[in-house]
């Protein structure tokens, strides 16, 4: 018993935001370079390592709890189904990075002259997964009944109010950010950079197949986004927020009690008061200045820094208003864990406050 | 540039046949899970308590129907059938004359319906033909002649049409007449048979119903279902009741009635049939289509909470009880708790708290026991003293503790110190509660072993206590205001006074037990403190002085005068004096002032104002008794003692509690639950908060200042289920202002009177309304008790009830009791409202009245006649005199009717004497007139007068009526007899009982008990 709680008070801890996503970061980053992960018995090791883990934890009254409520189960069945895609796909990128560097076409590439009629070969298999779903659909809520509350209240909201599963990325980012950058500004951000996408990636490598090793960078950029900061902070929506938005263990009692000091500071504050030991001025222009000067500066001169530096490479691939776009858009999706960061270590609040017109970043 | 041909298409990428087989597969899957959705949307509780439900209606209808045919086919049915059979045999026999009637009606019927057609066509032709006229006139009257004409042949034509009409009609007639003739008794007998078995045949056909035959499963089958199934959700629209959802408001549907079938029908009362289908239980009250509120306005849920459009046992939000029946539900229904649901079902012991949010104007609840027992501990606690309630508040309530203005003079202080320590050590039944030494300060950590920092956290508590006691009792004594309590001098009687205390009615309000255990809704004797230990807390000389006059020591007390002379008050003061309090009290320890807690506890309040350092060089200005007042009238302040004690400095404070007027509506997750485990219902927190107010600091660390400050009111179980029920019902209203309760004016002055009455504990010694009269089971004969207050309003004159009211008199009516009425000393407001409530009560007129007092000598001799042969005297005293007489029993004494005229309602005192066992069951007011078999009163005298030994009474009576005959028809009509009666009553008053003038005029009338009328008859003072 006392290992077990060991174990479970080991796991709360670590699930704590900037642990969960820190671990999810590197995590990443190293699991995609591990080629073992991705073969059969690697992919069986990290399921039954999933599997097992998640299936022991129904056991703990308090995450039994969360995880069986009826509007928690498909995110049980998500961790799942993102998690087999994640790693079929990575094991056919080896698979192929391995026929390729023999000098063999990929998996994809075997019967690639060959056509076949979209009936029945395409259309009859998706009418069976449609009927199969449809099927599997009915079951599931004739006997896990829709979680139907009483008419909205809006003096009397639940306690945590949370948005459906798949916005939870998005609530989460409420946390760091202000409303208008969070519920506004970055999710377009986020559909016009998808749109985007295609205009601004115009390597053909990589159409029709897996691969991993001839896209390591889009690959590994596009799973930073994906996994980490849409999937993972959907899970930590789901299991790991409860009452007034606190972060609860997944072992963790959901008491409504809990308090957590919120004691975060502004930029400017940090500055003027803590560095330079002086009152704040009055007027918000120069009391921003560090900030606006410091997001300016990510936001416009970085792309051009980096277009001499770090990523000339890029630059020189890419035409220039292609490399800005795609920059500025990759340096928005940056900014997330960024943020996150300057909270956990700076307690920092907003990088730019001005409450006179509502304006914060 | 040519395209390039496709490559050849190979057969498949895929293994068609196994495609197939998975198609199939999936087909069949899909239509399982089809089939199985059709199922369980099919399978429905409610369509199985329909069915079920149908079936006991259909035995139950069988057995009235086997009933009713039983009743319907007895002997005389038989007769019936006899006769109908002889009748029919009898129309036989004229069969030819009834074909041949028949026979000419077939000739008419043909001409009838063409002169019919005949005359409707020719009317239509003249009202052209006549518009064509009137056309003419308007626009062309030169030619106007030559419509006239055409209008004229119509007329007549028309004319001749009626008449052929007419006469075919009337031949008609004329044969339909002869053929009744010959059927008449044949449908006669007919028709009483007809009316006979009509019961039986209605519940037949009921019957046949009910039958779930292949016609009812085809309607109900799965799908056919959709065009006019007989199982069917029932519902009411409520436009009136909303779900609140805050700026919208959703009206109610209530389907309860799908499943609770026989709530609103009678037939299923028989407590065998399961709960689900039977009755409502007070059908007449409540559901029923002729109750005050019936389904189709009130419903079900705003009354019994749950969710209204539910048509599963679950989701309807059934609360149980008890644990026992949630896990029967658990078992038997699935159920539940629903975390989602606001507005749960109130468990069935808390179903009246939903009368309360539409009858907040009302203060007694006799037809919701549990409710108006709940609301009597919420009043008589002061709850509403620390919590506003918006309900209490608009009945401006008095406080209900003592006035501690001169507490001083009264107790001291070591005493106010050992009773705010624990109330109940000195008095078991106070209503006083523990503010000190519980759970929150000396005990944090529940059942749970304390751990060392909770052990110092406890004896912390215990020392913050003891400093808090001294200080509060150190302000009360600093500002208590001086107040000489005289010596008395001599010695009192304290046998005597003991005889006293129980003969004048004092226990009427009071105990004098030791060991009674606190009762606020079943007795009214416990409305003022218990007297057991009063020796041991006020002198005698003060409790003297106190009962001499309670008024001018408190103006606010509800303790009334009771009159004493100054001897009876020495002895009764010299017996309560010996009334000492339990062993032990006067040695518990007293609790010391911890300076450095005292220090704490002042400089707490000095920074709720001021800076640190002003507030610290405040108390160093301050010596260690003016940091105890200090302390002591902000702990005052922070426990809100002023809620329910007049205590000087706290004249306008406010409440310092949760307002309470809308509690039981407030949403659970605002209540806080602390570290308590329960279930989350307001009920359980409800409960739990007034069982152990402090328990839900359990686990808490926190300062004196943050904890909380809900005393315990040391609740019996019962009492919570009633006080529970009570704040349950403090809901927010969600309905149209049109379904609340709006009080008549009439209904308005009775719950006004109803008020006082509560506030000054009439009821403690009289029966009002039917209720109350606690002390009356103390007094061996009833007849020596405080009256029966019934019918009063009819009875008494308003203005004699008011100056009685105001100033009643010892041996005013009844001068033989020993118990008086006391001298309440009421406002003028008070008194009309009470003469007025009196007079609602009875639907009696109010203030002025008319009494005609026009009555013929003969009838007022008569009357005196009547007095004196009924022998009225031998318990009516008819002037002082009578009652003074020696050998008179004054135990078995009525009333003087010498105060008749100015006291009784004219015309209330011939009834009274027609029906007194009507006005008051149980009067020893014998009943004169009895009822004869039909239920009318009659007159014995006229039989009674007959006797030889009364034939001197008949010659005079007759003398009197000019004639025998005249004076037995008077004799015999009880009306008369009693108005008689009433007119020689009246004259006792009015003139000595002396006989009217002759010719008084009838129109004299004169208003009785306006201004000027006779002052009520001297009674000498002492006698009683």
């Amino acid at each position: 018993m006392v290992v077990v709680d060991f174990i479970k008070n080991a796991i709360d801890f670590l699930s704590a935001p900037q642990y969960l996503v820190t671990g999810a970061l590197v995590g990443l980053i190293l699991a995609i370079h591990w080629g073992p992960l991705w073969t059969k018995k690697g992919g069986l090791a990290l399921f039954a390592l999933v599997a097992g883990g998640i299936g022991l934890s129904y056991l703990d009254p308090n995450f039994n709890k969360v995880a069986t409520l009826p509007d928690n189960v498909p995110i049980v069945g998500m961790i799942f189904l993102v998690g087999f895609f994640f790693w079929f796909s990575m094991n056919q990128a080896y698979e192929n990075d391995r026929r390729i560097a023999e000098g063999r076409p990929p998996i994809e590439g075997e019967d690639a002259a060959q056509k076949v009629f979209s009936w029945p070969d395409l259309v009859y298999v998706e009418l069976i997964c449609l009927v199969v779903v449809m099927a599997v659909m009915i079951v599931w809520s004739i006997y896990l009944k829709a979680p139907l509350e009483e008419p909205a209240n809006p003096t009397d909201s639940p306690n945590p109010a949370k948005a459906p599963w798949y916005f939870l990325g998005l609530q989460e980012m409420l946390v760091y950010f202000d409303p208008w950058l969070a519920g506004v500004f970055l999710p377009s951000l986020i559909i016009v950079g998808l749109m985007a996408i295609p205009y601004i990636d115009t390597n053909p490598k990589g159409n029709g197949y897996f691969t991993f090793r001839e896209r390591r960078w889009e690959i590994t950029i596009f799973l930073t986004g994906f996994l980490v900061l849409w999937c993972v902070l959907i899970v930590l929506g789901t299991f790991l927020r409860g009452p007034n938005w606190n972060f609860f263990g997944p072992y963790e009692f959901w008491d409504l009690n809990k308090l957590v000091p919120l004691n975060n500071i502004n930029l400017s504050e940090i500055i003027w008061i803590k560095v330079l030991k002086r009152s704040m001025p009055n007027f918000w222009l120069i009391r921003e200045v560090f900030g606006l000067v410091l997001v300016g500066f990510y936001v416009a001169a970085l792309p051009l820094v980096f277009s001499k530096t770090l990523l000339r490479r890029f630059y020189e691939k890419m035409d220039p208003v292609r490399y800005m776009i795609g920059v500025s858009l990759g340096l928005m999706m940056l900014a997330l864990p960024i943020k996150m960061y300057l909270r956990w270590i700076f307690n920092l609040k907003y990088i730019v406050a001005i409450p006179e017109f509502a304006f914060n970043i | 540039m040519p395209r390039k041909p496709p490559a050849e298409p190979i057969d498949h990428h895929y293994d068609i046949p196994r495609l197939n087989r998975a198609f199939w597969w999936a087909g069949v899957a899909l239509t399982v899970a089809f089939v199985v959705m059709i199922v369980a949307d099919y399978d429905r509780d409610w369509k199985t308590f329909q069915r079920v439900f149908m079936r006991l209606d259909a035995k139950l209808t069988r057995e009235s129907a086997v009933a009713a045919r039983q009743k319907a086919l007895d002997e005389e049915h038989g007769r019936l059938i006899g006769e109908l059979r002889q009748a029919r045999g009898e129309v036989a026999a004229q069969k030819e004359s009834l074909r041949r009637l028949e026979a000419k009606l077939k000739d008419l019927d043909p001409k009838i319906y063409l002169a019919d057609q005949q005359y409707k066509f020719t009317k239509a032709s003249f009202d052209a033909e006549r518009y064509k006229y009137e056309d003419k006139l308007a626009n062309d009257p030169r030619s106007a002649p030559g419509a006239k004409k055409g209008l004229d042949a119509l007329v007549k034509e028309l004319e001749e049409r009626t008449v052929t009409l007419a006469t075919f009609k009337k031949q008609e007639a004329a044969v339909l007449a002869e053929m009744d003739g010959i059927n008449a008794r044949q449908k006669d007998i007919e028709t009483s048979i007809e009316k006979k078995t009509a019961a039986f045949r209605l519940s037949r056909s009921k019957y046949a119903g009910l039958k779930q035959d292949a016609l009812f499963q085809l309607r109900n089958a799965a799908i056919l279902d959709m065009i006019n199934p007989t199982l069917r959700v029932q519902q009411v629209q409520l436009p009136d009741q909303f779900i609140n959802v805050n700026f919208m408001k959703i009206p109610k549907v209530d389907r309860c009635t799908t499943c609770h079938i026989g709530a609103d029908r009678k037939g299923f009362e028989d407590p065998n049939i399961k709960e689900v289908f039977r009755t409502h239980p007070r059908l007449h009250r409540m559901v029923g289509s002729e109750s005050m509120h019936p389904a189709t306005t009130f419903g079900c849920t705003p009354c019994h909470g749950g969710r209204d459009r539910a048509t599963s046992f679950w989701s309807a939000g059934h609360s149980p009880q008890t644990e026992a029946q949630e896990h029967a539900w658990t078992k038997k229904y699935d159920w539940e708790f629903d975390k989602f649901n606001e507005n749960p079902v109130l468990p069935l012991k808390y179903a009246e708290a939903g009368c309360y949010r539409c009858h907040t104007a009302e203060v007694d609840f006799p037809d919701a026991p549990r409710l108006d027992s709940g609301m009597r501990i919420v009043e008589s606690l002061g709850c509403w003293g620390c919590h506003r309630i918006d309900g209490l508040d608009k009945q401006h309530l008095p406080k209900v503790g003592p006035s501690l203005e001169k507490v001083a003079s009264k107790v001291s202080k070591e005493w106010t110190t050992r009773w705010v320590m624990n109330p109940a050590a000195f008095r078991g039944n106070t209503r006083m509660p523990n503010f000190f030494y519980l759970e929150n300060f000396v005990d944090v950590s529940g059942p749970n072993p304390p751990t060392v920092a909770q052990k110092k956290m406890n004896e912390d508590g215990r020392v913050e206590n003891d400093t808090m006691i001294n200080a509060v009792v150190a302000y009360l004594y600093d500002r208590a205001r001086p107040a000489d309590v005289p010596a008395v001098p001599g010695k009192g009687d304290a046998a005597h006074g003991s005889k006293l205390l129980a003969e004048r009615g004092c226990y009427g309000c009071h105990l004098a037990d030791p060991k009674a255990q606190r009762d606020l809704t079943g007795t009214y004797r416990q409305f003022g403190p218990n007297l057991s230990g009063v020796g041991s807390k006020a002198s005698r000389d003060w409790i003297y002085h106190w009962i001499l006059n309670p008024k001018e020591w408190n103006p606010d007390t509800k303790m009334p005068n009771l009159r004493l002379t100054r001897e009876d008050a020495l002895d009764i003061a010299e017996y309560l004096a010996t009334l000492k309090a339990p062993a032990g009290f006067d040695q518990t320890a007293l609790p010391k002032t911890d300076e450095k807690t005292l220090e704490q506890i002042a400089l707490y309040f000095e920074m709720s104002t001021k800076t640190l350092f002003d507030a610290k060089a405040d108390l160093a200005k301050m010596d260690l008794h003016g940091k105890e007042v200090y302390a002591g009238k902000n702990l005052i302040a922070h426990y809100g003692c002023y809620a329910c004690h007049a205590i000087p400095g706290f004249e306008d404070a406010k409440p310092i509690g949760t307002e309470l007027t809308e509690e039981g509506s407030k949403a659970v997750h605002r209540l806080d639950f602390g570290f308590i485990h329960l279930p989350h219902t307001r009920q359980d927190w409800f409960w739990t908060k007034l069982h152990t107010p402090r328990v839900f600091d359990r686990n808490r660390a926190r300062g004196w200042e943050e904890k909380l400050r809900m005393p315990n009111f040391r609740f019996s179980d019962g009492e919570l289920d009633q006080a529970v029920t009570a704040v349950l019902g403090f809901q927010q209203l969600n309905a149209a202002a049109s379904v609340v309760k709006e009080l008549s004016p009439r209904e308005a002055s009775v719950e006004r009177g109803r008020r006082i009455v509560k506030d000054h504990n009439c009821q403690g010694c009289h029966v009002i309304e039917g209720v109350g009269g606690s002390f009356r089971s103390l007094v061996a004969d009833t007849s020596l008790a405080p009256p029966i207050i019934q019918g009063e309003g009819a009875k008494v004159q308003s203005d004699w009830l008011f100056s009685f009211l105001q100033a009643p008199k010892t041996g005013q009516i009844r001068p033989w009791l020993e118990v008086h009425m006391p001298t309440f000393g009421f406002s003028d407001q008070e008194l009309n409202d009470l003469t007025r409530y009196f007079a609602s009560l009875d639907r009696a007129e109010y203030p002025f009245l008319v009494a005609d007092y026009a009555t013929t000598p003969s009838d007022w001799a008569a009357g005196k006649k009547v007095f004196e042969l009924l022998k009225c005297a031998q318990c009516h005293p008819r002037s002082v005199e009578d009652m003074n007489r020696p050998g008179v029993d004054r135990a078995s004494l009525a009333p003087n009717l010498q105060m008749a005229e100015t006291r009784l309602r004219h015309d209330w005192i011939n009834s009274w004497i027609l029906r007194p066992d009507e006005w008051m069951p149980g009067t020893r007011m014998p009943t004169n007139f009895p009822r004869n078999d039909e239920g009318h009163r009659i007159s014995p005298l006229a039989g009674i007068i007959d006797a030889p030994n009364f034939a001197k009474d008949r010659e005079e009576f007759g003398k009197l009526f000019g004639g025998d005959e005249a004076a037995k028809r008077f004799l015999s009509n009880p009306d008369a007899v009693t108005r008689a009666l009433r007119d020689y009553v009246w004259s006792l008053g009015l003139n000595g009982g002396s006989a009217p003038a002759p010719l008084r005029p009838a129109a004299d009338t004169r208003s009785v008990g306006g201004f000027g009328s006779a002052p009520p008859p001297a009674v000498p003072a002492g006698t009683r």
